[in-house]
């Protein structure tokens, strides 16, 4: 070949691309979200005479442009593969893969921002729950259970524990960690399986002293395939989960309410499979303040559970034991607003958050 | 907008080629200027303005000198230019530096300006100072169009981040030049290598840095790793930013000079300086450095204009005391090279000096990025065990196994090896047949690869980008 045949070869190669790109992004109709990444995908900027003064439309066009890129999922199935087989990189989007199982690098440990969450749960002892029975446990990630047995660097769960224990203050310590496995979690998301905790739900009805329900009367439903949330951000073809449920007719005559907006639902709603978030099957989602009511409980007794994502799954598992649970986010709603919503009287109550929230505490409100 | 990203790449670049080239030639220039100025307007919207005075005093000025050529009504012409464009670039760059630092020695409050810094407020006041300057030593003609001026300094592909394209480089081709396929693919080579050099290897390299810093527990080794992976991610950051620029310059008919040629193949810190950001060397060399006499000199002469070229150099980088430092760093170890280093290395196997030349460099760059200069040094003192550190643990090893084939990657792109090799290829008949075809395909994998890093990562800083 002819440098110049390879430079017209060059050229119209470049060209068709760069040509066939624009045209194709234009005339495909824009995307709304990425359930892939589950988030917004950012839409065309609004084009007025003032965004183009001010910048701002510049600026959201260089958003735009990539999150509405053609072929968006390959390429970045692309750079994964790139990163992971051609550098040979161990992680990619701090995603990594072992056994075809995705876990998610939290490292490092910030000392500041455990002690932090203990002092936010003590605010909170403070303000509501002076004299009630109170306990706390953290909750492992999943890459907790493979410290040591890869190189992946792994916060060091003891030291959580250690560090939250010598800042909380007039609260109970409940260790989950022996209850739980890598098994016990799905392979694409960093959440634990509801049909696998039946020891979590053993030990946390010894300590607190509800009546451990009879894991036998639950009925196991199946929803398929379950993408999770490393599925998407590995960027890899990785293999879907199955999201299953554990549900009896307590729990499918149990009511959930959503007490910011007094809207209610039920405990398990299968429309939200296959959204942005299939774990928004359990209550609905990333709520507030939702309380669930079992109008049959032969127990007067109530639960307040202050929680992330992990509780909604634990807390359907509970309501045969309560007459009624509230769950409490305080990663959505302040410490002082939970007041004008919760009445505090002599609930038990559990605060039970992930380590990957406590070590980003700064999100409790 | 800077060229690595999908807007540029996908939107701007292919409607400004399709209105480029379907304009008759006498409009290329006027399609050249408005597409650089929306390029330049997409970043920066008011500073357009500075742009246009800037080019309006060096047009005035040059016409000037050029009237009054011999007398000093041409000096004064000159003087106006280079004190107007210094004035423009003291204002933004260096007011609320000295203001701050006058603030804390007397112990007063001036007021600081507090403006942002034009983007490539640095690249195009130097490249129409060089314009007047040439122009009052009779090296090229004052340009009588306003609008081919006007290109000449807003001219997208060199405009925000260099090379800094003197204008008698492109005199001929802004009046006149040819576009063909050969230079046409060239460009696009070119342009495709430059882009897969920022966003494939320097960003990644960048990442590596942005963990250094999150990272609690580090130790020596870490140092180092940190230190190489920034030094590799400065040069193919504002390398890669070279190549695009000139790959560009090739489509549209232009020639730059190279801005970087191996730097990190050299054997001392004054031969890694005539490789590195040539065009900034050059300028210094031509417009500071022979003028004050060059080292043509008495010793102490030559000390000093080198000691000035290099606080200069230094301050160009960033009106901050760490890049004084730094060009103070690289000023002492020039002298030491100078005085006696050199005739040393000259007895001693070459691997010696390599050696030195490398952890000099490697230092320099830390230096560099340094969080002021208690920072900078505590980082030197780290890398050389002087920290209190240990010398390795298992993060560590998790971000050298995992990032040891980046680096690789990274260390064998920055020398010539690949070139040497194609270049050996293309002495037989069926190497020319396998790189004939193995270019394009290279190019296509690369810009593939380029997109899909664009596309999913967030992480996309340009270095070179504010000075």
């Amino acid at each position: 070949m002819k440098s110049r045949v390879k430079n017209i070869v060059i050229s119209v190669c470049f060209l068709a691309l760069i040509f066939g790109y624009m045209i194709v992004a234009i005339i495909t109709p824009d995307g709304d979200i990425s359930y892939s990444e589950r988030r917004k995908l950012t839409q065309f900027p609004e084009l007025t005479w003032e965004s183009i003064k001010t910048g701002e439309f510049f600026q959201k066009f260089e958003k735009y442009a990539p999150d509405q890129s053609p072929l968006r999922e390959s390429f970045r199935t692309v750079k994964a593969i790139s990163h992971f087989y051609l550098f040979n990189q161990k992680d990619n989007n701090d995603i990594f893969i072992i056994d075809g199982n995705a876990y998610k690098l939290l490292y490092p440990l910030y000392e500041k921002s455990i002690t932090d969450a203990g002092k936010k749960l003590n605010e909170v002892y403070d303000t509501y729950l002076k004299g009630m029975k109170v306990y706390y446990t953290v909750l492992p990630d999943k890459n907790t259970f493979i410290a040591g047995k890869y190189d992946y660097p792994i916060i060091d769960f003891n030291r959580v524990v250690s560090l939250l224990g010598e800042n909380v203050k007039n609260m109970e310590y409940i260790n989950l960690l022996d209850c739980l496995g890598t098994k016990d979690f799905y392979n694409t998301d960093p959440h634990w399986s509801q049909d696998r905790l039946e020891k979590v739900v053993t030990r946390l009805s010894d300590k607190i002293g509800f009546e451990k329900p009879d894991f036998k009367s639950f009925t196991k439903k199946r929803l398929y395939p379950f993408y999770g949330a490393y599925y998407g951000q590995s960027a890899l073809p990785l293999s879907p989960d199955e999201l299953i449920y554990l549900t009896n007719d307590t729990i499918e005559k149990a009511v959930a309410r959503n007490l910011a907006t007094g809207e209610t639902f039920p405990v398990y709603n299968t429309d939200k499979f296959g959204g942005v978030d299939s774990y928004d099957v359990f209550l609905n989602g990333a709520l507030p303040l939702i309380e669930i009511t079992n109008e049959n409980a032969s127990t007067d007794k109530e639960l307040i559970i202050f929680r992330d994502s992990s509780g909604s799954s634990l807390a359907p598992l509970l309501i045969g034991s309560y007459k009624k649970i509230t769950l409490i986010d305080l990663r959505y709603v302040s410490t002082t607003t939970v007041g004008k919503y919760v009445t505090f009287t002599n609930q038990d109550v559990l605060f039970m958050y992930n380590l990957a929230v406590l070590n980003n505490s700064q999100m409790l409100k | 907008m800077v060229f690595a990203s999908i807007s540029f790449l996908f939107y701007f670049l292919p409607i400004c080629i399709l209105i480029y080239f379907l304009s008759p030639n006498k409009l290329k220039n006027a399609v050249l200027l408005a597409f650089s100025l929306l390029f330049y307007y997409f970043g920066e919207q008011l500073y357009v303005i500075i742009l246009l005075i800037s080019t309006i005093l060096d047009y005035t000025c040059s016409l000037c000198i050029e009237r009054f050529s011999g007398t000093k009504k041409a000096d004064i012409f000159l003087i106006i230019s280079i004190v107007g464009n210094l004035g423009m670039l003291g204002f933004f760059k260096y007011y609320d530096f000295f203001v701050s630092n006058i603030n804390s020695f007397i112990g007063i409050s001036i007021p600081l300006l507090k403006v942002a810094l034009p983007i490539g407020i640095s690249f195009y006041t130097f490249q129409t100072m060089s314009y007047t300057i040439d122009v009052y030593r009779g090296e090229v003609p004052a340009q009588k169009n306003f609008l081919t001026l006007f290109t000449y300094v807003s001219l997208f592909p060199q405009l925000i981040a260099g090379p800094i394209v003197r204008y008698q480089t492109v005199e001929q081709e802004l009046e006149n030049r040819t576009h063909s396929f050969d230079l046409f693919g060239q460009g696009v080579s070119r342009f495709i290598v430059g882009l897969a050099k920022k966003v494939v290897l320097a960003n990644q390299l960048g990442l590596l840095v942005e963990e250094f810093r999150k990272i609690p527990e580090k130790t020596v080794v870490f140092y180092w790793l940190y230190a190489i992976a920034f030094t590799l991610q400065i040069y193919f950051d504002f390398s890669g930013y070279s190549d695009m620029a000139i790959g560009l310059g090739k489509i549209f008919g232009f020639n730059f000079l190279e801005n970087f040629n191996y730097p990190f193949i050299s054997k001392s810190v004054s031969e890694f300086w005539r490789r590195w950001h040539m065009s900034l060397g050059t300028w210094f060399r031509d417009y500071l450095y022979i003028p004050l006499g060059g080292n043509r000199v008495g010793y102490k002469k030559w000390l000093r204009n080198t000691l000035i070229v290099w606080l200069l150099t230094g301050l160009w980088h960033g009106a901050d005391w760490p890049f004084v430092f730094w060009g103070l760093f690289v000023f002492v170890f020039i002298l030491i090279e100078h005085t006696f280093l050199l005739k040393v290395f000259e007895k001693l196997p070459s691997v010696v000096s390599r050696i030195y030349f490398l952890i000099v460099i490697i230092t320099s760059m830390v230096i560099f990025n340094g969080n002021g200069i208690s920072g900078s040094l505590g980082d030197v003192a780290a890398m050389f065990g002087f920290g209190g550190l240990k010398f390795v643990n298992s993060d560590t090893i998790y971000y050298l196994t995992s990032n040891v084939v980046l680096i690789i990657i990274a260390v064998i792109a920055s020398t010539p090896l690949m070139k040497t090799v194609i270049e050996k290829l293309k002495t037989k008949a069926y190497g020319i047949r396998f790189t004939d075809i193995a270019e394009p395909v290279s190019c296509f994998v690369l810009l593939i690869l380029s997109v899909a890093y664009l596309v999913d990562g967030s992480f996309n800083p340009f270095l070179y980008f504010r000075f």
